[in-house]
């Protein structure tokens, strides 16, 4: 019991950090960067590189930006990559795989074919790969992280859809005269929906921490966009006189990715009663 | 697996990229060379006897040329993997030797204090991204303690082993040169710390699992039952059970570890496959990010199939049809 309840806790904390998070990023999102201490993009070269301090929490960069308002300011990007990327291969995986696994047969062969190939790719490496094809920007990395992202929602659905397929009240829908599609839509997919939003919440995490690491090495969100990645980028040709430049927007993101991972780890563990004695 | 594979690069080299001739041929080059390209690489063909060109070229070591540095991509590929290949080794090593010991203290230790903390610090360190693991580490032990070197590979001061295996390290060894092996040795230590850091945390907490797993078995209670020492009974009869699921995620952890070399090789200016990623990437260098992309790929489907190999040694009872 002890170990649960050490691990709720820290889930708990980990989903408070979470939704302060989303809170502040959807504040930054309607307020636009009034909030912050400082305008996050106007350079003064008469302050660069200062060190942490109580005007400048965060210290400025070589540009003289107050590197806090610029870490606040960028919260909304890594929230809207995480949340754009984690729904849309949820919609798109989750329907493909739902229909492989209840259609069976051929169909099912060739989804579970293609969505081999995608996850036999590192994922860090194809999405580089689609997101230099397409160009730098921050809505090309949101693209090249989908074609990235929705195999392993499909995997999930089809074992899911297959589960159930088999169950009385699919064998009722087929009596009922139900197509296949009405089948799937109206009664695979609201069934399979919860172990994929489960999946999903884990999966913040990991798409946040991909996504920084493509705007680390250029391809997200372009200058002077304060993207937390990109300013780890930025700043650690700094390391060594401000270190504060390139690790502490390193570190916001290793919160944010905690938080979730947290947050996910509890979410599971309490809808897979299989799981929690571990 | 591996006809995918390919044809999936080449999806996104010849139809997800708008203009591949000129992709192919840089921003700079004249209307000429970038038809030449296009008539070299069969671009005004259908798509499917464009795959086979592209095939060929792949299997007869064609990767294409660079259009920023003009040299061969199969050349720059072979001269930096042994840089990575030797930077993942030692990584993966320090990886598992961590994970599996901190794994197995903390199953054998469930639910007690030091449990608890090796669960955080595992998760802690898995959530960090690469840069900041880097960069911590760079900043404490080559600014702050200035005791190892910030980047590089080797001292520019001492002559290399001659080249057998390309691997620094195994070469100085093999022609007996310490002073080399030292330089090598130094120079790997922080960037395979902070790659087996961002690693070993899913290596633990799996064996930590697995092994839990297997200590409630009846045959390790019949092992302690019989009065055998604490230490053979992990060691000797839960570990080795436990093993085959190790062996899985570390072929798994095989391709996240190259997706932390990336940004880790980066960051230590480490001249391996990664570094030439990013710096191919931040030049807008079509042909080498792909040829890139490729490398790693092979190395990871190529490392599962060996996990599957392995697998089936460790477990007598799984049998490769």
């Amino acid at each position: 019991m002890g170990a649960f309840l050490v691990r709720n806790k820290l889930s708990l904390a980990g989903g408070i950090v979470a939704a302060a998070y989303l809170v502040l990023a959807l504040v930054v999102t309607l307020v636009g960067s009034h909030i912050v201490p400082y305008d996050p993009f106007v350079q003064n070269f008469a302050q660069t590189l200062l060190p942490p301090s109580s005007q400048h929490l965060f210290g400025t960069d070589d540009l003289g930006r107050d590197i806090f308002s610029r870490v606040i300011s960028g919260a909304p990007i890594e929230a809207q990559i995480a949340f754009s990327v984690v729904l849309v291969s949820l919609a798109f995986g989750g329907t493909i795989g739902a229909f492989a696994g209840y259609l069976g047969g051929i169909v099912e062969e060739v989804v579970m074919r293609v969505t081999d190939i995608f996850l036999s790719f590192p994922a860090l490496v194809l999405a580089m790969a689609v997101a230099i094809a397409i160009g730098p920007g921050l809505t090309n990395s949101m693209m090249a992280l989908l074609v990235v992202w929705w195999p392993w929602y499909s995997r999930i659905a089809r074992g899911e859809a297959l589960s159930i397929k088999s169950s009385q009240y699919m064998e009722a829908a087929r009596a009922a005269g139900l197509g296949d599609v009405q089948i799937v839509v109206r009664h695979i997919l609201p069934n399979i929906l919860m172990p994929l939003l489960v999946y999903a919440t884990l999966d913040i995490s990991n798409v946040i921490l991909t996504g920084s690491i493509l705007s680390f090495i250029g391809l997200g969100a372009q200058p002077p966009q304060p993207e937390w990645g990109r300013m780890v980028f930025d700043g650690q040709d700094y390391l060594s006189g401000a270190w504060w430049m390139s690790v502490l927007p390193a570190f916001a993101i290793f919160v944010v990715v905690l938080a979730f991972s947290l947050f996910g780890d509890g979410l599971r563990d309490a809808f897979d009663p299989k799981l929690r004695r571990r | 697996m591996l006809i995918g594979v390919t044809l999936l690069t080449f999806l996104i080299s010849r139809v997800v990229v708008p203009n591949p001739a000129r992709a192919w041929a840089g921003l700079k080059a004249s209307q000429a060379t970038v038809e030449a390209i296009a008539v070299r690489y069969h671009l005004h063909d259908p798509l499917y006897i464009q795959y086979y060109y592209y095939l060929r070229d792949l299997l007869s070591g064609n990767w294409g040329t660079s259009p920023v540095s003009g040299q061969l991509v199969i050349d720059n590929l072979s001269a930096y993997f042994p840089a990575t290949l030797e930077l993942a080794i030692v990584a993966i090593i320090i990886a598992a030797a961590l994970g599996i010991s901190m794994g197995v203290y903390a199953a054998v230790h469930q639910d007690k204090t030091i449990d608890h903390a090796i669960r955080l610090f595992s998760l802690g360190t898995y959530c960090a991204p690469p840069f900041l693991m880097a960069l911590l580490m760079q900043l404490l032990f080559s600014y702050w303690f200035r005791i190892l070197p910030s980047g590089g590979r080797y001292s520019p001061f001492i002559s290399r082993p001659t080249h057998i295996t390309g691997l620094l390290i195994l070469d100085s060894i093999l022609t007996g040169n310490v002073q080399a092996l030292a330089s090598a040795l130094i120079h790997m230590t922080l960037p395979a710390i902070s790659l087996a850091l961002i690693t070993f945390g899913l290596i633990a907490r799996l064996t930590r699992s697995s092994m839990l797993e297997v200590l409630r078995q009846d045959y390790v209670r019949t092992a302690r039952a019989k009065g055998l020492a604490e230490r053979v009974v992990i060691f000797k009869h839960a570990l080795r059970n436990g093993f085959t699921s190790i062996v899985t995620v570390l072929a798994l952890l095989f391709a996240f570890m190259l997706s932390g070399a990336i940004v880790i090789e980066y960051i230590f200016n480490w001249p391996g496959i990664g570094r030439y990623a990013v710096q191919s990437i931040l030049a807008l260098d079509l042909p080498a990010v792909m040829g890139t992309t490729l490398v790693f790929t092979l190395a990871v489907v190529l490392v599962n199939l060996f996990a599957d190999i392995a697998y089936a040694i460790l477990d007598p009872r799984i049998r490769l049809d």
